[in-house]
């Protein structure tokens, strides 16, 4: 992994978590992870509060979406199935919350109040949290890896929560750690963030669980989950192997947050932090935002002049990995860390010179400059021969391309081929 | 490529101190006409009307002219700018399509269309047009041997027009590797695997080579990127076969072209360079027995091949191993490579 990219985060870092001010609708997101859409429980016209279940789905994990407000479910506009929309009553509601004790729960208890709090992982992946914890009992977990490596450069999501609730995230550690019962446990911060070691260092729960904080290269994607496994254990592990087939848990230290939200404070995973970065004007934020706050309005709401400024480009997530989206349609979900306002990007596509820097920066030791050929010609067994399922899609690849190759668009293209052809001959 | 420019600037500087206005001239007809042939053709073939502007045209130009003997007349020295573009470059589809390095290209060609002017000896009898005869700077030493030695290794007036000075050629090298432009595998299994084969095989070579040629094109000419592999152990792979075959067209006879022919020979197996050298993937088994048995088996085409070369040369045939590379070239233009303009890679 030889990608150091300029952090851009001190800017960032230095502004506290403000909240967003309720919106007069939301628009929540009905994928859920595995591209299945999640099934509506309520009707248009229903009448639902602050935490009441919404939607859910069964395959091939439970998934589900809770509103984030009072209010009525609104019937548009849902783009085919796509978004649920509620109009707030600004009331705020709560669904009754039955008491129970956090200390009392066991560890299986804790498990489903997990999967029924809709939590899935904030790191983007939105994996079902409570499936990371469905191995046998019987095999010790050795490793538990708190991923607080926001590698992508701008976010700063994950460090506002670190530096103002190391507390809480503890919490949720501790009760993930009532379920696997890990060996060690260890929280991996970026060299650039060191600062944030003494939040945890400093609290009274540090001590009582088999904690210890690992400090990793600031490298371009050290974040990515195989990838920190190996700084943290030295172990290599394939993509598609599950960590939990070999002992090893690997949650987001915002996917930890959420836990303790819903333990302690019984609230279903509704609103999250979002780092806001303004390229042109230099301007950002962290916030903590609801899930299914309209980017639109977001951004309406917290950029000065946003009519009229006519934006280029939006992308929600990071700019390594994140997608550009259209903020008329497009709404905070639960794997959403960052926004960016970016200017136009001229992209002109060169030759490829056969540089070879795409490979000397592939965390996963591919080739990406093989795939551009074997895409065009969808020459398959050339694809599989290379790997292409192997890439993790960070593109380390694409930022460091001389020629400005769209290669994660030939990526995805390659991976494409391989799967429909897997599916053909399932059929 | 401006980086590409700046390495090689002393060089000029030296090559002029050396040949004086006869060196200038060879270097600017180069670059010339290697411009001149590329905005032409990349028009004519490309239907691209401003690939002037990144700057490959002056190193193609500026990297054949380092290869020529300061004699070399000038009409000659165009034609070869010409057909290094052209044959080199831009019937390939454009810069990074070639398989080949382009300026040995034009050095090939040039050898094969003007044989009497490129292979006589008049060439290289330039005693007459030097400019500055010997650098006499070094008394460093107490023996005037090694003093003498240091300053040949500074500045020499033998050679082509890139040879003139081993710490030119050096400096240029180190610049680039500071500027990340070039990484150090290939240069140095080349300069090791040579090195080391040249001491094995001492007293049956004829060992009167040129070290600053070899140097020359150990950092300039091996390392061009489309032409060489992208992963590091296939680097060093390439970097140690051209050693070896130099060695080999050496003691067979190759006397002067060893270093172009041992590039251009390795330039044809970069492909399955880097396929057998490709990296083992994140978690991946890689199974060496298999990689043991393609890299053997590689090496030995690789091999084989050089002695066919050798073999080619001494029966004078090569000329028409180029008059069929022009033919293949021009087929492979008109009904592929034509077609795929728009494609980049």
């Amino acid at each position: 992994m030889n990608l150091l990219i300029p952090s851009t985060k001190k800017e960032n870092k230095k502004r506290a978590i403000t909240s967003l001010n309720p919106l007069k609708r939301y628009r929540l997101p009905l994928k859920a992870f595995g591209g299945t859409l999640m099934q509506p429980v309520v009707v248009a016209g229903d009448y639902v509060r602050k935490n009441q279940l919404v939607a859910e789905s069964n395959s091939p994990f439970y998934n589900s979406i809770h509103s984030p407000v009072s209010g009525w479910v609104s019937s548009e506009p849902d783009w085919d199935g796509l978004y649920l929309s509620i109009k707030n009553d600004f009331l705020e509601l709560e669904e009754d919350k039955p008491y129970f004790d956090p200390n009392d729960l066991s560890g299986e208890e804790l498990l489903l109040l997990i999967k029924e709090s809709g939590i899935v992982g904030c790191g983007g992946a939105q994996f079902p949290t409570y499936a990371k914890y469905l191995f046998d009992r019987d095999r010790q977990v050795d490793y538990f890896i708190v991923n607080g490596t926001e590698c992508e450069p701008y976010l700063t999501a994950d460090y506002a929560l670190m530096s103002e609730y190391p507390e809480q995230i503890l919490g949720g550690i501790a009760c993930v750690q009532k379920i696997i019962k890990a060996k060690h446990i260890v929280i991996t911060l970026e060299r650039q963030n060191k600062e944030l070691q003494k939040n945890f260092e400093s609290s009274s729960l540090f001590a009582s669980l088999p904690l210890a904080i690992k400090i990793v290269p600031d490298n371009y994607p050290q974040g990515g989950e195989l990838q920190l496994i190996k700084t943290v254990t030295g172990i290599e592990l394939r993509k598609g192997v599950l960590p939990s087939s070999i002992g090893i848990v690997v949650n987001n230290v915002a996917t930890l947050w959420e836990i303790y939200k819903a333990v302690y404070q019984r609230q279903k995973y509704i609103e999250r932090i979002v780092s806001l970065s303004d390229k042109e004007k230099a301007l950002g934020g962290n916030y903590l935002v609801k899930i299914g706050t309209p980017i639109e309005e977001m951004l309406k709401y917290l950029v000065s002049e946003y009519d009229d400024r006519n934006i280029a480009l939006v992308v929600k997530g990071g700019p390594m990995m994140g997608t550009i989206v259209e903020p008329l349609s497009a709404s905070i979900d639960k794997g959403t860390g960052g926004l960016m306002l970016l200017p136009q990007i001229n992209q002109k596509i060169e030759n490829c010179i056969g540089c070879g820097y795409c490979v000397e920066v592939c965390p996963q030791r591919l080739m990406p400059l093989e795939f551009i050929q074997q895409t065009s010609n969808s020459n398959i067994p050339h694809l599989s021969k290379y790997n292409v399922d192997d890439c993790i899609e960070c593109a380390a690849c694409e930022y460091i391309c001389p020629s400005e190759i769209p290669l994660i668009s030939h990526i995805r293209r390659g991976k494409q081929l391989i799967s429909m052809l897997k599916k053909g001959k399932n059929d | 490529m401006v980086d590409v420019m700046i390495s090689l600037f002393p060089l000029i500087v030296v090559a002029y101190l050396a040949y004086g206005w006869t060196a200038l001239a060879v270097i600017s007809t180069s670059i010339t006409f290697a411009l001149l042939a590329e905005l032409l053709s990349s028009w004519l073939f490309l239907g691209r009307k401003n690939t002037l502007f990144d700057g490959s045209g002056i190193i193609t130009g500026l990297l054949l002219a380092f290869i020529l003997s300061p004699n070399t007349p000038l009409h000659v020295v165009a034609f070869g700018a010409v057909s290094a573009v052209i044959f080199g470059k831009v019937l390939w589809g454009g810069i990074g399509k070639n398989r080949f390095n382009p300026a040995l290209i034009g050095r090939e060609f040039m050898a094969v269309f003007f044989p009497l002017i490129m292979n006589g000896a008049a060439l290289w009898a330039k005693k007459a047009s030097v400019n500055i005869p010997g650098l006499h700077g070094f008394s460093f030493f107490a023996s005037d041997v090694m003093n003498a030695f240091s300053d040949s290794l500074v500045y020499k007036t033998s050679g082509a027009l890139g040879e003139y000075s081993i710490l030119g050629i050096a400096l240029g090298g180190f610049y680039l590797l500071m500027r990340n432009r070039i990484s150090w595998h290939i240069p140095f299994s080349l300069l090791v695997s040579f090195a080391l084969g040249a001491w094995l095989l001492q007293g049956e070579v004829p060992m009167k080579c040129s070290v600053a040629g070899i140097l020359f094109a150990a950092i300039f000419m091996a390392t061009d990127m489309p032409t060489s592999p992208v992963t590091s152990k296939g680097k060093l792979f390439y970097g140690a076969m051209i050693g070896v075959v130099s060695l080999i067209l050496i003691k067979t006879g190759v006397r002067y072209e060893y270093m172009s022919y041992s590039i251009l020979i390795l330039n044809g197996f970069a492909g399955y360079v880097n396929n057998i050298f490709r990296p083992k993937v994140w978690g991946g088994q890689m199974d060496w027995m298999i990689r043991a048995e393609d890299m053997f088996l590689l090496a030995l085409s690789i091999l084989m091949v050089a002695f066919a070369v050798s073999a080619l040369y001494n029966y004078h045939f090569i000329p028409y191993l180029i008059y069929i590379f022009i033919v293949y070239l021009v087929l492979k233009f008109i009904f592929v490579y034509h077609k795929q303009l728009s494609k980049y890679i």
